[in-house]
């Protein structure tokens, strides 16, 4: 059953009409009485939902939910954490934004715990340079110290490159000891790839040729302007993204918004 | 392909709603999303199928469907919940039609045109389609108008999941799977939620035997290598699915708020509703049952002009918006004619393809006189030798020669990527979806296959992309969060339920309820 924060609202400080409070009883399976008055079933109703609630069958909804028990994203889900594993997953957000999170085991937690406070945590990402690990291009490492952290946004400044991340740390001798690496991901592009070299198929004859084409376009290139380290950005100014940006939900009671 | 043709025009309406589905609710304000897309969108198409066929108009457009539209649809509570918001809705355009008899002229006319148009559509969703909507669209599919395809499950951004592939998979099977279900065939194109694509996804589909997707322009233009049509004729991945790319600048000629066609003053007014505009006492029985206004479809106002206040709006007339409407498709044409001729100087050896691609809800919910705008473009086109209406399955029969390219990772969000779906409002959506499907692929040796598959349905519910997106725009957001949590909390207690080895059936049968969508859904599809 989903109870929501109008009928809380309504039991506890609003004046509700008896037809009201009738209402909300049938609409939750409570038989009442003719004869039962406004506080009787008041009572009745309060005395449901403890019930419901003892029984974990209250859903909250739209206007109310309260999850006491758990809360989601950077904190932790539950009190008993199931998931006692290793995990960094990146995701490229545009073409030089990367989210990174992250999840320690138990075990780890307890290591970097017990690192010096002088030992700074940090990321470094790999740019790859032909699918291997091993073939690396180029290395990027963050300043910040991630230790308080479980997700944090990274500028690179490559796009359409695939790149790995680890999460690690410098020993005093400022080598690089890496703790937990991350899957591989291919950024955007967000510009053309000038190359000559062009693929055709033949439907008919199932036949690749390979050709050579000039690029006839003119490029137009782009110029640096992202926000510093801030990826709270909200962007969608004042335009609805109407088609070409989702949702139709988002028109929908928006009211008041357009200029 | 012909080439003495000129240039052909692909139109794909996506439609797409989120899973909203409260049984256990008389009302809920939510469920009004579905209500007013089937008042204002849907059933306007289908009338405009029928006016299109009586007047022996052939047409080529591409519809799809998504999932959890398709099962909202499909939803038995809901089509009554519908007659019911509808039939209200009716008894206050009868009280609006009295009532305006003593306003003004206009405002009486549009009383009259409302009242006849909720009439209509309430004859049409109830007699003749039986409450079910859907079977109107496999109707004109049989019948040749129309291309159907759909989309992942749950309209997931499936690039922010590409580290799970078997998650997207899920999302591509049950998609599919739902479609099939209803219209009775896999379909041959996909829609990716909110354009969204990455390097392999073209693989994943075309295990699904799908032919073809759509990307946003520059997914295509920054492929490897550059396309050497622009996006104007479709290519082909490494794994021989078609691509066809969207112009995002035509498309903007329509939509743009600031320079679109339904800028036009004569156009009706979005945010001038009489759920909003009428004394409380008179509006309380037709708007939210909690006394919180909302729009009841019934507005008597036109834009009249950008800088004008919602206040100081002129009335609407149907007639006059009409005549706007031809204007403007007329227009419309026009310009793409220009543009072919164009397009035909550059590159001689094929006949151009303009790819247009467009939440469905835009036409007639958003944009009232939209349906009415593509009727009349639809007729314009039917008499014009220059240009055609087509479907990417013509247009891949007629291929000889393709280029074979890979596109970029992009979406059609803002700004081009994946910003509006992963920011600082809203990312800690992800560390919870991650952790959820960890735990999932760890206990897939459990027995219990009830509990498991209701989980992963729990998964797909929570990478839905309108919750991020809602947070994102800032509006419905208490609504947005509270799915969300609502999807990991089952979850989690699904999951409890699997480790201490007792289910919870009532809770399990609850939830089941609650959540009715994928009923086929198995878990072990995958599973090695």
């Amino acid at each position: 059953m989903i109870i929501d924060k109008k009928l809380s609202n309504l039991l506890d400080s609003e004046e509700p009409s008896i037809q009201e409070l009738r209402n909300i009883a049938k609409n939750m399976g409570i038989k009442l009485k003719r004869s039962m008055r406004k506080k009787d079933i008041i009572r009745v109703i309060k005395n449901k939902l403890i019930q419901l609630k003892e029984e974990g069958l209250i859903t909250e909804t739209s206007y109310t939910y309260s999850l006491n028990k758990i809360s989601i994203g950077n904190i932790n889900l539950i009190d008993d954490k199931p998931l006692n594993k290793n995990m960094l997953i990146i995701t490229s957000v545009n073409a030089h934004w990367i989210y990174a999170q992250w999840f320690f085991s138990k075990e780890l937690r307890m290591k970097i715990s017990n690192m010096p406070e002088n030992i700074k945590l940090v990321m470094r990402f790999y740019e790859i340079k032909e699918n291997t690990f091993e073939d690396i291009n180029r290395i990027y490492e963050s300043n910040n110290d991630l230790r308080n952290y479980k997700s944090y946004y990274f500028f690179v400044p490559e796009p359409n490159v695939e790149y790995i991340a680890e999460i690690g740390y410098l020993d005093y001798d400022k080598n690089f000891i890496p703790l937990i690496k991350s899957n591989k991901i291919k950024m955007p592009s967000e510009k053309i790839n000038i190359s000559e070299n062009l693929v055709i198929y033949n439907l008919k004859s199932n036949k690749k040729k390979k050709i050579r084409k000039k690029v006839d376009v003119n490029i137009v290139e782009k110029i640096p302007s992202l926000a510093a380290g801030n990826m709270a950005l909200h962007q969608l100014g004042d335009k609805p993204p109407i088609s070409g940006g989702g949702s139709f939900v988002w028109n929908l009671y928006s009211r008041g918004t357009k200029k | 392909m012909n080439q003495r043709e000129s240039g052909k025009m692909i139109f794909v309406l996506h439609s797409h709603l989120p899973y909203v589905r409260h049984p256990d609710y008389e009302e809920f304000m939510e469920e009004r999303w579905l209500f007013e897309a089937i008042t204002e969108t849907y059933i306007p198409l289908i009338k405009m199928f029928k006016n299109l066929e009586a007047k022996e108009i052939d047409f080529k457009l591409i519809m799809s469907f998504s999932p959890t539209l398709i099962e909202m649809l499909n939803s038995i509570d809901l089509q009554e919940k519908y007659i019911r918001y509808l039939k209200k809705i009716i008894e206050l355009a009868e009280k609006e039609y009295e009532r305006t008899k003593d306003e003004e002229i206009i405002k009486h006319k549009m009383a009259n045109y409302y009242l006849n148009n909720f009439r209509d559509i309430l004859y049409i969703f109830e007699k003749e389609y039986n409450k079910n909507i859907l079977m109107a669209f496999k109707e004109y599919e049989e019948k040749g108008y129309l291309e159907l395809i759909t989309t992942s499950a749950t309209h997931a951004v499936l690039p922010i999941y590409s580290e799970y592939p078997e998650i997207i998979k899920y999302q591509i099977k049950y998609g599919l799977e739902t479609f099939k279900n209803t219209f009775g065939h896999y379909p041959k194109g996909f829609w990716l939620p909110e354009m969204g694509y990455y390097e392999g996804l073209d693989e994943k589909l075309k295990e699904f035997g799908i032919e073809y997707f759509f990307v946003e322009k520059h997914g295509l233009i920054y492929g490897n290598p550059y396309p050497i049509y622009d996006v104007y004729y479709p290519v082909m991945t490494n794994s021989n699915v078609f691509v066809f790319g969207r112009d995002k600048e035509n498309n903007m000629d329509v939509f743009d708020v600031e320079t679109g066609y339904l800028t036009d003053p004569r156009y009706r007014e979005f945010y001038r509703d009489i759920g909003f505009d009428r004394e409380y006492e008179y509006i309380k029985d037709y708007i939210d049952k909690s006394g919180v206004r909302c729009n009841t479809g019934i507005k008597y106002y036109k834009i009249t002009g950008k800088d004008k206040e919602l206040y100081d709006k002129l009335l609407y007339d149907i007639d006059e918006a009409y005549v706007a409407v031809k204007e403007d498709s007329k227009d419309f044409i026009q310009k793409r004619i220009n543009q072919i001729k164009k397009l035909k100087e550059k590159y001689d050896n094929i006949t151009p393809i303009l790819t247009y691609a467009f939440d469905t809800e835009f036409f007639g919910h958003w944009w009232y006189e939209g349906v009415m705008f593509l009727e009349k473009l639809i007729e314009y086109v039917y008499y014009n030798d220059e240009i055609s209406l087509t479907t990417p399955e013509e247009v891949i029969n007629e291929i000889e020669e393709v280029q074979v390219l890979q596109p970029s990772k992009s979406s059609w969000g803002i700004n081009g990527y994946f910003e509006e779906w992963i920011n600082g409002n809203n990312d800690w959506i992800y560390p919870a979806i991650h952790e959820m499907i960890e735990i999932f692929e760890s206990k897939k040796d459990n027995e219990n296959k009830d509990i498991l598959n209701m989980m992963l349905k729990e998964i797909m519910l929570t990478q839905s992309s309108d919750w991020a997106f809602i947070i994102s725009s800032g509006t419905t957001v208490e609504y947005a969060v509270n799915r969300i949590k609502t999807h990991v909390k089952r979850f989690f207690e699904l999951n409890a339920m699997l480790n201490s080895g007792k289910s919870d059936k009532n809770k399990l049968k609850y939830y089941m309820w609650m959540d009715k969508i994928f009923e086929n859904i198995d878990f072990s599809t995958f599973c090695d």
